[in-house]
This record gives C-alpha cells, structure tokens and sequence, in this order.
C-alpha cells in the first residue's frame, strides 16, 4: 500500500527574473509527519511555502496539496497558511477576523473553537478590537488565531515565533502538538532549535537548494544557520 | 461559504459608506466642478463654434473614423500591457490571504472587483468622450444631444476595451512581449487607414463616435465585439494570477494614497514596482574601483545608479524624449498649447532621469547623517543624470525636425538646455521632499486651511518650472534667427544656474527662514 501523502513536489523552482530563488526540487512529506524546513535567510523558505499555499506561481515543475495542484479550490481546502507578516482587514474586529475565515472554510461551529483560541492567546479582552491596530506580537497571536479556527489537513507555518512572547511561543507550540497528535501534517519554517527538535524531519534549504533532508538529530545549530 | 462572503462585504460597504467624510468629499466634487468646468469652457473657447464648411465636415467623416480607431487599437494595446504587467485589478492585501487562499470559487470572488474597475474606467471614459461630443457639436452638424451621447458611448467602448483586454491578457498569462508584438501590426494597419483611406480594425468602433449625426448600422458589429470581450474578461476573472494580486494589494493602496496626497515622486515609484521594475542585477558598464575625494564618490554613486536603469526604462525615456520632441515640433508649427505638452513631458523624463538624486531624498537619515551639506551632496548627485540628459534630448530635437524640418537647427541646439531645465521641475519636485529627520520645518507659517491649497501649489509648481523653459519654442517661432536661438539658449543656461543655486544653498536659506519664523513667534 502507498503511502498518502500531504505534500509533493516535482521539479519544483521558482526564479525572480534573473534571480533563481528556488531551485527545482522534489519533496515528499507523508500524511501526518511533522517536517521543520530550515536554512539562512534568502535560503528560499519562504518562496517553497508561497509556492505550496499557492501565493506564487512556479518558474519551473510543480506542487501538490493533498494530492491536489496547489493553490487549486480543493488544496486551499487542505492547506492553512499563517503567513510571516500578518495581514488584517483595517475594518474587522478579531472576533469578525476569525468569524469571517471560520465561515469561508465551512465551519458553522466557529464560535467555541474562536473563543478557545483567543483566551489560550490572551485575546478575549480585544477580541471586539481591531488587529489592524495591534502591536506586532498581538497581529501575530490574533493571526495565529486564524490559522487555528478554519479546518484543515496541512499547515504550513512561515516563522511563526517574531513578535511572540513566551505565553503566546508555549501556546503555540502546544496547538503544534494538538494538531500532530490529531494526525496533521505541518511544515513550519523556523530558526527556534526547540520546534526543530521537536520534529519528525528536517529539511534544510540552502541557495534554493535542499542541502539536509533527514532527522533532527544531528548539529541543529548549523542547519538552522545554514552552516 | 458564500454566505460568508455575501454578508461580510455587505457589511463592510455599509461601515464605508458610514465612515466616509461627507464634507470632503463634497469639497472634492466642488473642486473638481470649477477645474472641469474652467477647462470645459476654456476648450470650448479654442474649438470656436463657426460651423465647419461642407468639406472640412465631409473630411471629418471620412477621416474620424479611422483617428478615432486609433485610440480603440491603443485602448487595446494598452490594456493587454497593463494585464501582462498583472492589472486590471487589485484587491486588498487582507483578501488575497483570506478570501484567495479560501476554498471559495475565485470568479466569484475577483468578477466583483474586475466590474468595480470597469465600472470606474468606463465611467471616467463616458465623461470625456460626452464632453468631446458636446465641444464636437459646436461645429458639426447635428444636436448637441446626439453627439454628447455617440462621445459617451465612443468613451464606454474605449474604457470597457482598455480594461478587457487587460483582464484577458493578464488571465491568459500572455507573455510580457505580447503586447508589443501585436502592436506592431495594429498600430500599423490602423495608422495606414488613416492616411490610405483603408478599413483599419478600430474603425467600426472609431465610428460609433460620429453617431451624432451620422448611424451607420455596421457599426454595431464594433460594439459586439467589445459586448463579447467585456463577457469573456468576466468568464475569465478566476484565472486572475493570485501571485499578481497579492503583488500590487499593497502597491495599489500606497499608489492612490500618494495620488490623494499629489505626490507624483512617490507615483512614479509606485508604477515602476507595478510593473515589476527591477534595477538592473548586471550594470549596463561597470566602472573600475576607484580612490579619491568624497566628490567624486557621489559622482560615481550617480554613475553607478544610472548604470542599472532597465532596459525598458531607457526605452520609455527615449519614447517620451520622442513625444516631447513632437510636441515641440507641433508648438513650433503654431499650437501654443502644445508647449505645455511638452514641458510635461520633459518634466516626466526628467524624474527617471535624477533616479540617483531620488534615491538619496528617499533615504534621508543617511542624508543628513553625512558630514556634508545636503545641497553639495545633490548637486553632484545630477552629474550623471544631466550627462545622460544630452543624448535622450537629441532623441527629441530629431522628433521635432521631423515634425517642423524648418525648425531644425534651432530643435538640435535648444534640445539640451531644453532638456536640463525640463529636469530642473523633476529636481525641484524631488528635493522640496528632502525633510531633515529631525526637523518639524515643513509648511512653516501655513494655516492648516491652506494645506490643500499648498498641496496643490507644490504638485503644479515643479512641472510649471519644467514648463518654463519650452517658453523657448514660441519666442523663437516668433523670432527665428540665429540670434534669438542664441538669446534661448543663454537664458536656458541661467535658468539652469539658478535653480542649481537653489538646489544647493536651500537647505542653508531654510535653516535662516526659521530662524526667523521662530524670531516673529510671540
């Protein structure tokens, strides 16, 4: 019996111009692993993760989602995407935020799951508030938040700890464990050792390139800074 | 799910509409009343309203609609550029995570927007093709009326081709070359109707614009085809490339911000990042390192700036030298009017041209943590640009000889100084935004019920002072001798010299003008 698997890609690369921000690459991740994507800055993280959630179109190969073409009705389904800049309507409270992005993905029952959400983060105070005018570490709890309430299979995460203080950084990686242990895969680009540690897998990306794809145990410190 | 999306754009229209500042945007409908109105009866005055002889109406018809074709063929070039570099449509940053990443079908969601824009670029369309109908029947036969109606509907197609054709191109991911590929052939064709009397492919659209007098049924075959363009763009509005979307949400929201606030530098930059304007990664040339002075390090720096301008860029520049050059040519031959064109044009040349001046006034905390005068600083920061001025001015010089050949020589020994203080607009336009960090100085003894008053002053005076030195075209029209063409180009040099003065003690004579303000405060 095959195994299912969440992500795949073949040959996929992604150029800016004359600029080869990713190389093509192929990578499989099995229904359910928890993979750490590591690497130095300009290493390509954040352009696989575009690729994957289907902000960015390929220069080169492509990407599957739950064995549907990313970026497609059914991947977006699939896939929850907490970007690393998190983006807000000026005009919709946090409650409205996560009522609005429940409702889209289908869920009816937002309410209990949006309320559990904001009090892990501390939010239920300023969850009538607009996120737009938070600080940073507010915008990226409330955005953690909504990466939460929809449904989904696959999460990818982009660097998901800036901003966050050590009550929001335990919180989140207790959702991580929630969402592992529920049978999700999750694919979190990041530079804290600990979530790297805690993975199943590491990939590390170097020059576009995978340089590293296995446990992680082995010298965190010079993957995670692309030594 | 689409529930969702139904009752949250409900809502939100209804939070705008009870945000919206209803005095301003009164005022703004007043303002623009009294500049459209003046500019409606000042075109009304040039036009004239003698009715035209039997055979200037008889040229007008044979003729109109082969011109007026043209601004169909371009309406469709344009937009299938616009769509290629990812336009028509924007949408917020916060929709294409939320609502593009969403398992929502994205027709859905982008026809909305894509009938927002076509809605707003027709309209603005019906206005101006209405208004060229009514001026229209001052001279032609028929009612006013008719003809402001055949103008509007002209306008309507021009605007829905425009906007369609960019969704089209940009949903079927043409390559960027596209556009000029089929250019080519169009303009062409359309371009060879109006001088061999031929059918060109805007013509039946390009007629519906004589509709005021003249109804021509096969016209309407133009007005399908625009009909069946306007329904494939909507068919194809989920195939909107999300990566183009997410690109200009953000740009787009900056780009009519710096609109409101008439900011044309910041527009301008704004654009280039649209279009995915990249500097060059590889330098046209690149200069051997090089030890010496500060001096010469700032001129360098420019040289290195202009190294990496696109190719795209450069071509731009040279076209609209070409323009100016036209329009000079056209001024020169007795439309006074076109001097404005042309100074416009210069001004708009001038602003790729001082990039490396920009760049300087975009970054003022290292500005003014320099151990330099600022005004030293810009003023060898336009040694590149105005060397690089003097070939684009020639580019124009030879539009205007091709347009006006009498006026040859003069167009070939005016063209430089033309064109540096045409930049000289651009550099005032950029160095009135070099603020010290540190000081709160701008607007100094303005009330703030002037501040629109001198928003406006500051975003028409730069280009008035481009403008300035096209003056030169008329005085030697009315005078043209070697003489007069040496008088021109003097009176260019101290123009010149004058504002390079100001560039470089302004900042001196600012510090000296608060002093004083803040002397004269009780």
């Amino acid at each position: 019996m095959t195994e299912q698997l969440a992500i795949e890609t073949k040959g996929l690369g992604r150029d800016y111009g004359d600029v080869t921000a990713l190389h093509p690459i192929e990578l499989t991740v099995p229904t359910g692993q928890r993979l750490a994507l590591v690497g130095h800055n300009g290493s390509g993280k954040t352009t696989l993760i575009r690729l994957l959630s289907g902000l960015l179109d390929p220069s080169a190969g492509a990407a599957k989602v739950g064995g549907h073409t990313a970026g497609s009705l059914e991947a977006r389904a699939t896939l929850s995407y907490l970007a690393d800049q998190p983006i807000f309507y000026d005009d919709l409270s946090v409650l409205e935020h996560l009522e609005y992005v429940a409702r889209l993905h289908g869920r009816d029952d937002w309410s209990d799951a949006a309320n559990d959400l904001l009090e892990r983060f501390g939010l239920t105070d300023r969850a009538g508030h607009l996120p737009s005018t938070f600080s940073r570490g507010l915008k990226q709890k409330a955005a953690i938040c909504l990466a939460f309430v929809r449904p989904f299979d696959v999460l990818v995460v982009d660097e998901p700890f800036v901003g966050l203080d050590s009550s929001g950084r335990d919180e989140l990686l207790a959702l991580f464990d929630d969402a592992h242990e529920l049978g999700k895969t999750l694919l979190v680009a990041t530079h804290e050792l600990t979530t790297v540690a805690a993975s199943d897998r590491v990939v590390a990306l170097r020059d576009g390139q995978i340089a590293y794809d296995g446990s992680p145990d082995t010298d965190l410190g010079a993957l995670v800074e692309g030594g | 799910m689409a529930t969702a999306l139904t009752a949250l754009r409900r809502t939100r229209r209804a939070r705008r509409l009870g945000d919206t500042e209803w005095f301003d945007l009164a005022y703004h409908v007043y303002l623009a009343g009294i500049f459209g109105g003046s500019a409606i009866i000042i075109a009304s005055d040039y036009i004239g309203d003698a009715p035209l002889g039997e055979a200037a109406v008889a040229d007008a018809f044979a003729h109109g609609p082969a011109v007026l074709g043209l601004l169909a063929v371009l309406a469709l070039i344009g937009g299938m550029r616009s769509g290629c570099e990812g336009g028509p449509v924007s949408v917020e940053a916060a929709d294409v995570v939320h609502l593009l990443l969403a398992p929502i079908s994205r027709s859905r969601v982008l026809r909305q927007p894509l009938l927002q824009r076509m809605r707003a670029v027709m309209f603005g369309a019906v206005l101006a093709g209405g208004v060229a109908g009514l001026l229209a029947a001052q001279r032609l036969p028929g009612t006013a009326p008719s003809w402001t109606m055949s103008g509007a509907a002209f306008g309507a197609c021009i605007g829905a081709i425009f906007v369609s054709s960019a969704a089209i191109a940009h949903s079927s991911r043409l390559p960027g070359w596209a556009p000029g590929l089929v250019a080519i052939p169009l303009v062409g064709w359309q371009v060879w109707a109006i001088i061999g009397g031929i059918v060109g492919p805007g013509d039946s659209v390009g007629s519906l614009a004589l509709w005021g007098f003249r109804q021509q049924p096969r016209d309407l075959l133009g007005v399908a085809l625009v009909v069946a363009m306007i329904a494939l763009a909507l068919a194809l509005a989920g195939r909107l490339r999300v990566e183009h979307l997410a690109r200009r949400g953000d740009l787009v929201s900056q780009l009519r911000f710096a609109v409101t606030m008439q900011d044309l530098r910041t527009v301008v930059l704004l654009r280039r990042q649209l279009r995915e304007e990249q500097p060059r990664s590889r330098p046209w040339l690149r200069l051997p390192p090089r030890n010496g002075g500060a001096g010469t390090a700032v001129v360098r720096r420019s040289v290195h700036g202009l190294t990496r301008i696109p190719a795209a860029r450069f071509g731009r520049m040279v076209l609209v030298a070409a323009g100016a050059g036209v329009s000079a040519g056209v001024a020169a031959r007795g439309s006074t009017a076109a001097v404005i064109a042309c100074g416009i044009l210069v001004f708009v040349v001038g602003l790729d041209l001082i990039e490396p001046l920009s760049q300087e006034v975009d970054h003022p905390d290292r500005t003014f943590a320099l151990p330099q005068q600022p005004g030293w600083l810009h003023e060898r920061l336009l040694v590149g640009p105005v060397v690089l001025a003097a070939p684009i001015a020639l580019v124009g010089a030879a539009a205007c000889a091709a347009i006006d050949p009498p006026a040859a020589p003069a167009a070939f020994v005016l063209a430089i100084p033309m064109m540096w203080a045409g930049m000289s607009g651009a550099v005032l336009n950029t160095v009135r935004d070099d603020q010290d960090p540190g000081s709160g100085g701008d607007g100094l003894l303005v009330p703030p019920e002037f501040a629109g008053f001198r928003d406006l002053m500051r975003t028409l005076l730069p280009v008035v002072a481009s403008t300035i030195g096209t003056l030169a075209i008329l005085a030697v029209r009315a005078q043209p001798d070697a003489g007069m063409v040496a008088r021109c180009a003097f009176g260019l040099g101290l123009y010149v010299a004058l504002v390079r003065w100001w560039v470089v003690h302004r900042v001196d004579l600012r510090q000296r003008w608060e002093t004083f303000a803040a002397g004269a405060r009780p």
